[in-house]
């Protein structure tokens, strides 16, 4: 992908903008290697709280937010890529150039 | 009281209440058999010399001694050994039931409370970010943008809500557990005084005779009674948890605190295209 046109463009909002997904994607990872920690723990509330299913009830949820973590990493990082991609085009830049959209959906969770 | 921070701890602890109350009954026992085969000895020793049906030592006849060693055989030991092992059965078993990790409940605790911290950080509002960016970028690309980047920042602050909740729950039940384990070990101590000072008091032949079993065995049972109630408390606690508050446990495991659904939002696919697609990218002139 290379110059997209005849814009004037102002990139650098852009690659500002970007680079806060980056920071985002690593609270998020930080978040889900945090959570990563619970899972399959539910055995620690002892077996009167399993007879309620409160160990089932946490490792279902740490289980599930976990992945959903991971899908928002995986978000966010496709956040950042399509930021930076645009800024890239408009720039034109050889060297930075934009992915494919293609290529950006692909960093998106499947 | 007692302190108490790992299951291990507590089970000792229990296992030495509990021989605590086998040494303390089997000690009591042999020490009435003494007190018993002394007074029998005089008696042996006095009937040799005077050879008579009925003698008296030391206020007693040698019939007390005999009834009071019949009583010891067949109702004091039998009864009290019977009860102390069926009460450490008992224990041991409840115990079993109240097993758990609170302090690994406390670590994750705090994983899950760092896990909100990560999340929820301070920096400028998505929104503020949204309107600097609109200063310099237009189109369909950017109205796409700014649709799913709101979306995608709510779900870091529903997720650390959810997490939040999880560290509160957590701990909580950390606390239950070890305060439960300490109340238990500490009752122990003191029934175990109670039914000492129950079993020190027959010292004399008489007392012997006069020894109230029931109150005794009653005493040892109270032990078992309580570990009974501390189980139940515990366990009323986690159904109270799990079920009747409509448990905040149940509300995160479905995804109705916190993230919905526990599942990342999706970017529409119409907004994927958008944001992906140079040709719907622009600037502002």
């Amino acid at each position: 992908m290379g110059d997209i046109g005849s814009f004037e463009v102002q990139s650098r909002e852009l690659r500002q903008e970007g680079q806060e997904w980056q920071t985002r994607k690593q609270a998020v990872q930080s978040a889900h290697d945090l959570a990563d920690n619970g899972i399959g723990k539910g055995y620690m509330f002892g077996y009167l709280a399993n007879v309620a299913h409160l160990g089932e009830y946490h490792d279902h949820f740490v289980s599930a937010i976990t992945d959903a973590f991971a899908d928002g990493v995986k978000t966010f990082d496709y956040m950042s890529a399509a930021l930076t991609s645009a800024a890239n085009a408009y720039d034109g830049a050889d060297t930075t150039s934009a992915e494919s959209a293609g290529h950006l959906k692909d960093r998106l969770p499947q | 009281m007692t302190d108490i921070t790992d299951w291990d701890q507590f089970a000792e602890e229990v296992r030495k209440r509990c021989q605590d109350l086998f040494d303390k009954v089997w000690g009591e026992l042999n020490r009435m058999a003494d007190v018993l085969n002394d007074a029998a000895s005089h008696f042996d020793w006095v009937g040799l010399l005077f050879p008579i049906p009925k003698l008296i030592w030391d206020g007693l006849t040698s019939d007390d001694v005999e009834r009071a060693i019949d009583k010891f055989n067949n109702e004091i030991r039998p009864q009290l050994e019977q009860k102390a092992k069926d009460v450490v059965a008992d224990i041991t078993k409840v115990v079993g039931t109240l097993a758990g990790d609170p302090p690994g409940l406390k670590r994750l605790s705090f994983d899950y409370a760092q896990c909100r911290e990560k999340l929820v950080y301070p920096a400028p509002s998505i929104q503020s970010e949204i309107q600097q960016l609109g200063k310099s970028w237009k189109g369909e690309a950017f109205a796409a943008y700014s649709l799913a980047a709101g979306e995608q920042v709510k779900a870091m602050s529903d997720a650390a809500l959810g997490m939040e909740r999880a560290a509160d729950m957590t701990n909580k039940g950390a606390a239950k557990i070890l305060q439960l384990w300490v109340d238990l070990n500490d009752k122990l101590i003191g029934g175990l005084v109670d039914v000492a000072k129950l079993l020190s008091d027959a010292t004399t032949v008489d007392k012997i005779l006069s020894f109230e079993i029931p109150v005794v065995v009653s005493a040892i049972g109270d032990l078992i009674a309580f570990v009974q109630s501390i189980a139940k408390t515990l366990e009323d606690y986690w159904i109270g948890v799990g079920f009747q508050d409509q448990l905040d446990w149940v509300k995160l495991n479905n995804g109705a605190t916190g993230l919905p659904h526990n599942t990342w939002p999706v970017i529409h696919p119409g907004e994927v295209d958008d944001i992906s697609n140079p040709h719907d990218w622009g600037v502002v002139a």
